[in-house]
């Protein structure tokens, strides 16, 4: 072991070196340098993943069952009668008003749907929302 | 009258223009000359690099007026250096270069570099490291190719390799301590090839990316939260620390100047560091490496050949890095857009913006900058440890 890492952790005379020996030795240390970049970046990786697991992941599962915006709105199971109006109607807030954010979500979707080329041509309802986890929604595709 | 004549004999031998001529070798005092201008002419009228290029060129004009003596640059090239010559009979210069000499600038800097740099995109996608490591390949194959070519000791091979990481204060600090000698070859090398990053990727990127590979858009990066951002410089610093304690000057740095940054409660020190510290330590590092180009020192063929190797470092290590992220993109099952692979070499944002800008060519709707960033960072992530590897086997 020792050798080997005075093999390859010293720094020869290489100009003195034939030729042979000097290609063979800048190989082997280009291969071991960037061998060991690649390995601590990689560890690196790996240890920034496990601290996203515990530090992003796992504590927005924790927030996730709370980390509703209060507007628990049950699908109006007796559908009151469709209004003729295409505009989406925002359901009754249960814990608080929520109008206003409804109102930019509805529109939100509604259009990128039209861009998309879904929108349904009766329109749709909103039934409910909630936030789907800790990350932005923009951040979806 | 016979006074007279002695003085004005005595004060026209003390011009320089006098002990200019005087020089066996006077052209090569004027070509330095002629080169600073050059550098003067990149920085102010092409804004190539300017905030280090326009110091650089003018402690080179200061260090080659024959009779200034500013600068001494034979006081700092013997291993023992008698620091209180230094400062008993240095010049302006001598005193500022004890910054380079004694390490201190370039960690300087990378406390600002640390303050102004947003990790976020990096934390969000950390695979980017890997992209930031097949970037250092130029790093590593001018090194071999430096050895190979028998002109440098393995020390000045990698001094010269590290061009390779398009890092400025690295390569700075890795000359420094392995290869003194070729500290103004490599520092100008390194700084004008950061500045020519828009000419000289574009055309590997192209090269080595189909037209489809180019379009594809990425999707957004998650958020980040606050407790991700504080936690992330700690980690590094400590992994990498302990792995290669090397590196650990210019990483601890470099982290240490972001954390300032992400933790909200020392707004004015990062402030400092981004800007006057920076600013600051930029010119006293500048001017005092532009001193060390001296005509004797500068005007050699190992300049040029540094210059070509320099070059070859820095192809390389942007071809390593899309390389490595086509193979991603491969892996992923196409989710990356291998152009954010030529980021990987550091010099930020700019590589970044290069691949932005190449990117949009294809799809003025793809947006690849904040992509591009994660490599980006990861590049000065890798570039640290690269110096890292080459100062740990150098003791």
């Amino acid at each position: 072991m020792n050798m080997l890492v005075t093999l390859l952790f010293t720094w020869p005379n290489v100009t003195g070196m034939p030729i042979g020996e000097r290609v063979a030795y800048a190989l082997r240390m280009l291969i071991v340098g960037l061998g060991a970049v690649f390995a601590i970046l990689a560890l690196l990786w790996g240890i920034l993943v496990l601290a996203r697991i515990l530090l992003h992941d796992m504590p927005a599962r924790r927030r996730e069952p709370s980390n509703s915006v209060g507007v628990v709105v049950k699908p109006a199971a007796p559908a009151p009668a469709p209004a003729p109006a295409p505009a989406p109607v925002a359901p009754q807030p249960v814990a608080q008003d929520n109008g206003a954010l409804i109102a930019v979500i509805t529109a939100a979707v509604s259009a990128a749907m039209a861009e998309e080329g879904t929108l349904p041509p009766g329109g749709f309802r909103v039934v409910s929302f909630r936030r789907a986890s800790n990350t932005g929604a923009w951040n979806r595709k | 009258m016979a006074e007279i004549m002695q003085s004005l004999d005595t004060f026209l031998h003390g011009t320089g223009i006098y002990q200019l001529f005087q020089q066996t070798d006077w052209w090569k005092t004027v070509l330095m000359f002629v080169i600073a201008g050059v550098l003067v002419y990149l920085a102010i009228v092409k804004g190539f690099e300017p905030l280090l290029l326009l110091p650089i060129a003018i402690g080179m004009l200061l260090t080659n007026i024959p009779g200034a003596e500013i600068f001494h640059a034979e006081w700092f090239v013997q291993t023992d250096i008698d620091f209180g010559q230094v400062l008993h009979d240095g010049g302006f210069l001598d005193l500022l270069y004890l910054g380079v000499k004694l390490g201190i600038y370039p960690c300087l800097i990378f406390i600002g570099i640390g303050a102004m740099t947003d990790f976020t995109p990096l934390i969000a996608n950390p695979k980017s490291l890997l992209i930031g490591a097949g970037a250092q390949t130029g790093v590593f194959v001018a090194f071999a190719a430096a050895l190979i070519s028998g002109w440098f000791t393995p020390q000045e091979a990698a001094a010269i390799g590290i061009i390779g990481g398009a890092d400025g204060p690295t390569a700075i600090l890795v000359t420094k301590i392995l290869a003194s000698g070729l500290l103004p070859a490599i520092a100008i090398a390194a700084y004008s090839y950061m500045a020519l990053i828009p000419m000289i990727q574009p055309p590997f990127m192209k090269l080595l990316t189909t037209k489809k590979e180019r379009a594809i858009k990425m999707t957004a990066l998650r958020e980040v939260s606050k407790v991700e951002k504080i936690v992330f410089p700690v980690l590094v610093t400590a992994v990498v620390g302990l792995i290669v304690p090397s590196a650990l000057t210019l990483i601890g740095c470099l982290m240490f100047g972001n954390l300032l940054n992400v933790c909200g409660v020392t707004d004015r020190l990062s402030k400092t560091a981004q800007n006057e510290l920076i600013n600051i330590v930029t010119i006293f590092l500048g001017i005092s490496v532009g001193a060390t180009a001296t005509a004797d020192n500068f005007l050699s063929g190992q300049t040029v050949l540094i210059v070509i190797l320099g070059l070859a470092a820095f192809c390389v290590s942007t071809c390593g890095g899309l390389l490595t992220a086509k193979i991603m993109n491969v892996l992923t099952g196409g989710k990356i857009n291998p152009l954010i692979g030529s980021a990987g070499v550091s010099a930020v944002p700019m590589a970044a913006r290069v691949a932005q800008k190449v990117g949009q060519k294809e799809d003025p709707t793809n947006f690849l900058l904040m992509h591009a960033m994660g490599p980006n960072v990861a590049g000065v992530i890798g570039s640290a440890v690269a110096a890292g590897v080459f100062l740990s086997w150098a003791f």
